[in-house]
């Protein structure tokens, strides 16, 4: 299985439901072997793009190609995709074995050969030797991968996949992560996902496609996308945060009066808000250091929250965010009592400005 | 759609075309049943209400409408047909109601035996449960003799004929749930 995967061009993919844009020119470039997620809250279109990019939505106008073919027209069963399903869609009346190779006998693959592959994928999902087990009798994990072996047995070099591990416990979902993220390094298929959830999208994507309300409003790598979001709404929706509110003065930004120091020196105009992720802010002893900004404040709470410590700060004019820290017993005896004043640091990389508006 | 509007919204056309294309040819794959329904169902009734409205000779009138409303025995065929239907309408909520809750409530294989109870007359043809109700109702039927034996019934009603019999043996047509 060593073929490449094809990349994927999206242009001005557009879908209207009544008034509402399901699908709002959204353009978008995947590239070969590439695992990309598209991530959302229900109802943003991730679904319904899935759906466009798999044939079973017709959408009004648009493009999409497939390597160099133009596929908008072509129907499902011709674009040679793996998909997986949300509910797995096995067929409840074959044994794993036939459902697996089912996509081998509708492109007539001779029996034996297809017996091989059968057995291969199955090998490759970790389930050597399930073949002649019925559907029925296999666990949701187990289920999720026979679906998933039946969508890479014809070796597609396009998979699609719609919230697969959804319906897993959390303990089996994490599990699933990891094994599907070895899967694909080891098929190299060009992969496109849909989750809604964010921490899953961070685990095993090369890029995350961020959608709301039928467009795209940021495609990145994990990291940048938590650590750089380009608007609140993708600030909100990956990780934990809270916003401060900040005005414009001479130079920059202040918070409640202090200039904000920057990472470049400077900022885009029209910012509102500053971003804080709460595990990024660290307590400060003594004098405050050059290159951080500082938050004074009072501790309100602190939760003890096992991996970590949640602290509670209300700042010196009023504004309430939240701080994490380590649980470890060192950092624990660094946490100032309840009601004592508290200084907060933020390292000038983490310092991001952000416009208020959440859609561009 | 002249040739800027293809260049900026791509493949618009096309896609309406195969849109409509499908549409037309699901409408396709549902003619058979649709000229199905239209020649067994559709025509003769639509021709029966046709002759609704013709007299005697075949020229068009009222004059069966009009002799509906006026003959007291179609009145009264009207009026016994909405009495009945509202009696066993009402029986059935009474019987259905509470038997549908205590089925719900009772474990999964009773409750099937308990259906199968229910659903065992309502697959019995419509002649041989007329008969059984007629076994029980009649003059010399099951509780007419119990009436009589308990002292509060007279040996000569039948009760078969009443209405509120005729209510019943319609409502076990009905109750299925």
């Amino acid at each position: 299985m060593e073929r490449q995967g094809l990349p994927i061009g999206i242009r001005q993919v557009s879908k209207r439901y009544g008034p509402v844009h399901a699908l709002d020119d959204v353009s978008l470039d995947i590239s070969s072997g590439e695992f990309l997620t598209l991530l959302g809250p229900s109802g943003s279109g991730k679904t319904t793009l899935l759906m466009v990019l798999a044939g079973f939505i017709r959408p009004d106008y648009g493009s999409l190609m497939f390597g160099d073919v133009e596929m908008i027209r072509v129907a499902p069963h011709k674009r040679n995709l793996g998909m997986v399903f949300q509910n797995y869609a096995l067929f409840p009346h074959l044994d794993v074995a036939a459902n697996v190779g089912f996509p081998l006998r509708l492109r007539g693959v001779a029996r034996q050969e297809a017996g091989a592959r059968v057995e291969r994928a199955l090998e490759l999902v970790r389930l050597g030797g399930y073949g002649t087990r019925r559907v029925h009798e296999l666990s949701g994990g187990q289920r999720q991968r026979v679906a998933l072996a039946r969508a890479i047995v014809f070796e597609p070099r396009v998979l699609l996949m719609d919230e697969p591990l959804s319906a897993l416990d959390k303990q089996l979902r994490e599990h699933m992560q990891i094994e599907l993220r070895r899967l694909h390094e080891t098929l190299g298929m060009t992969t496109v996902y849909v989750t809604h959830d964010q921490r899953e999208a961070l685990t095993m994507s090369d890029r995350i496609a961020v959608l709301h309300r039928g467009r795209i409003v940021q495609v990145d790598t994990p990291q940048h996308l938590y650590e750089r979001p380009a608007s609140r709404f993708v600030a909100e929706f990956i990780g934990e945060s809270t916003f401060l509110p900040i005005e414009p003065c001479e130079g920059g930004y202040s918070h409640a009066g202090r200039n904000l120091r920057l990472p470049n020196g400077t900022a885009p105009a029209g910012c509102r808000v500053l971003m804080l992720r709460p595990e990024r802010l660290q307590i400060v002893d003594g004098s405050p250091p050059e290159h951080m900004n500082v938050l004074q404040g009072r501790v309100q709470d602190v939760v003890y929250q096992g991996d970590s410590v949640l602290l509670q700060v209300e700042l010196t004019g009023g504004d309430r965010i939240g701080a994490r820290c380590a649980s470890t017993r060192g950092a624990m005896a660094a946490i100032p009592q309840r009601g004592a004043p508290i200084m907060l640091g933020l390292s000038l990389e983490d310092t991001v400005l952000l416009a208020d508006d959440d859609v561009p | 759609m002249n040739r800027a509007a293809i260049a900026i919204e791509p493949n618009l056309v096309e896609l309406r075309r195969d849109a409509v294309a499908e549409r037309l040819s699901l409408f396709g794959l549902s003619l058979p049943a649709l000229a199905l329904v239209t020649v067994i169902l559709v025509i003769p009734v639509g021709w029966l209400f046709g002759l609704s409205f013709l007299a005697d000779d075949g020229s068009l009138s009222g004059v069966n409408y009009a002799r509906m409303l006026r003959e007291p025995s179609y009145v009264r065929i009207l009026l016994a047909t909405f009495e009945i239907s509202a009696m066993t309408t009402l029986i059935c909520v009474l019987l259905g109601y509470p038997l549908a809750y205590v089925l719900s409530q009772l474990p999964r294989r009773v409750a099937n035996l308990c259906m199968l109870g229910v659903l065992m007359p309502f697959w019995t043809s419509i002649l041989v449960r007329t008969y059984a109700w007629l076994v029980l109702l009649q003059r010399h039927g099951l509780i007419n003799i119990g009436a009589c034996g308990l002292g509060c019934g007279s040996s000569r009603s039948t009760l078969c004929t009443t209405s509120p019999a005729r209510s019943s043996g319609l409502s076990t047509s009905c109750c299925r749930s």
